[in-house]
């Protein structure tokens, strides 16, 4: 498979937070979900991708292409929106095109016209007048009329309605009909990616916890629940996250096989969501 | 480039509308100064300007966007740089507008005549002035730089009068003597050919470090 966007070894350090040499790939056709606790470094990831922030070490490759070297070529085929909208407040949004357009090689006026129109907008309307779940749709919208290869998406679904979320999701599941088509898609609000995503990336303090194929990482998590005095350190040992209680214990672990036999007939496993994935995960034995 | 020297005139297109009013209540403030009257109010005008596109590129974040468009940060440092052309071009019209009205009504207000060596002395100030502020706002955005943005426009306003009062009280130092002197027995244009000249290195010196700042600038 080839792949449309590829980190190795990805290190930036600030005061306080530092990515440490951070890999993953994303193959052509599907959709990643990033996702991790708010400063994990989620969106410091986002930047470096786009060239917002300069990298310490390591390498990005976006469509086999180099992101300092060859950055004008690839932000021609990729499309981003941010958690938040960064347009002029007081332009409309037929001035926010006409700054924003011409520096596009593969503009396309008219599927701008669609897309508004799908999305049921004036383009004569202000941005300040417009709501969030709006500004996300124009965002979107920019991102799909210069036909777009790879679409960076920071947050997109935070402080949205339901519906505006679920309409989200509908389109980027429809945008992946094109195979050509690839969407990194950063959140802290899981339960979307549940539905869309077809990889899984967890960063937490600046590490990945692991990459993978989301109906593997599904498949290979699981929940135990059992009484409390099954919890010996032996036991423990082969817990990445424990939440206890005065009734019991839940803790998550990937390859359930592992654990003792005798155990087997006292413990309940089931599926985690990739919430309590995230959650355990990054909270380790300090879950309560 | 020619589209983000566009996406400027977007922005201040609010404003343009003021600059005729600008125009005419600078007139009547600098009758005292018939001197520099052309010269204040278009460098005013064209300053205005200037600070009111990079405060809205900083206020609302556009520049994340900018810098995630297809366009090379070089080219956003020079299309700034050459926008200084379009606001004293506007601030040209906005004086001329202003005469042109005060004549059609004959109000009793003088207005210094424009002359070519007016409109280059005007480029090369206001290029001066962006050549100070350029490489701050290139480095730490419009925001952050408020204080020294302040203090430098200040600084252009009453220096040439603390500067020409200074000097009419007749120094003693004999190298500063020596070079008034000089000065005096210059020719005006002379003297604006020299100002540009300095002007020019100025502004290449200020073009290199907006340059060699902007790509380092984080986001």
């Amino acid at each position: 498979m080839e792949n449309i966007l590829e980190v190795n070894n990805l290190t930036k350090h600030f005061s306080g937070f530092s990515l440490n040499k951070i890999s993953f790939s994303l193959p052509k056709g599907y959709i990643m979900g990033f996702i991790g606790p708010n400063g994990a470094g989620k969106s410091t990831t986002l930047k470096l991708l786009l060239n917002l922030l300069k990298k310490d070490g390591g390498e990005i490759k976006i469509f086999g292409l180099d992101s300092v070297r060859d950055q004008l070529a690839i932000k021609n085929r990729i499309g981003f929106v941010f958690d938040e909208s960064f347009y002029y407040e007081n332009l409309s949004i037929d001035e926010i095109i006409r700054v924003i357009s011409p520096h596009y090689q593969r503009w396309d006026a008219q599927a701008f016209k669609r897309w508004m129109k799908t999305f049921q907008i004036h383009t004569r309307q202000k941005i300040n007048e417009m709501s969030k779940g709006m500004k996300l749709k124009l965002s979107l919208a920019i991102a799909l009329s210069h036909h777009a290869e790879l679409l960076i998406m920071d947050e997109p679904t935070a402080g949205l309605d339901p519906i505006v979320r679920r309409d989200l999701l509908d389109i980027l599941t429809g945008l992946l009909q094109d195979e050509n088509m690839g969407i990194f898609f950063s959140t802290h609000i899981v339960s979307d990616l549940e539905k869309i995503a077809d990889y899984i990336t967890l960063i937490n303090q600046g590490n990945i916890i692991f990459s993978e194929n989301k109906d593997q990482v599904l498949e290979e998590f699981k929940l135990v629940k059992g009484e409390k005095e099954l919890l010996t350190s032996a036991v423990r040992a082969f817990f990445i996250g424990i939440r206890e209680n005065h009734f019991g214990f839940e803790g998550l672990l990937r390859n359930p096989g592992l654990l003792p036999p005798e155990l087997k007939e006292h413990i309940l496993v089931e599926r985690p969501t990739l919430e309590e994935i995230m959650l355990y995960t990054v909270k380790g034995e300090d879950h309560a | 480039m020619l589209n983000l020297i566009l996406k400027d005139l977007i922005l201040n297109k609010k404003y343009l509308g003021y600059v005729l009013v600008y125009g005419i209540f600078l007139l009547i403030a600098f009758q005292a100064l018939p001197g520099g009257q052309f010269i204040a109010i278009t460098v005013g005008i064209g300053y205005i300007l200037m600070i009111n596109a990079t405060a809205y590129d900083d206020k609302n974040n556009f520049e994340i966007i900018l810098n995630s468009l297809p366009i090379s940060r070089s080219k956003i440092v020079y299309a700034k740089y050459l926008s200084i052309l379009l606001y004293t071009a506007l601030a040209i019209v906005s004086y001329l507008l202003a005469a042109f009205i005060i004549q059609i009504f004959h109000l009793a207000i003088y207005v210094s005549p424009l002359t070519p060596l007016g409109v280059i002395n005007a480029l090369f100030t206001l290029g001066l002035m962006s050549g100070v502020y350029y490489p701050l706002y290139f480095k730490i955005g419009y925001l952050k730089s408020n204080l020294i943005r302040t203090l430098v426009f200040m600084l252009f306003f009453f220096a040439p009068l603390f500067l020409s009062g200074y000097l009419q009280s007749k120094p003693k130092n004999p190298l500063l003597r020596s070079l008034l002197e000089t000065i005096n027995s210059l020719s005006s244009t002379q003297l604006s050919l020299i100002f540009l000249f300095l002007t020019m290195i100025f502004i290449g010196i200020s073009l290199v470090l907006s340059l060699r700042f902007y790509e380092r600038r984080e986001f």
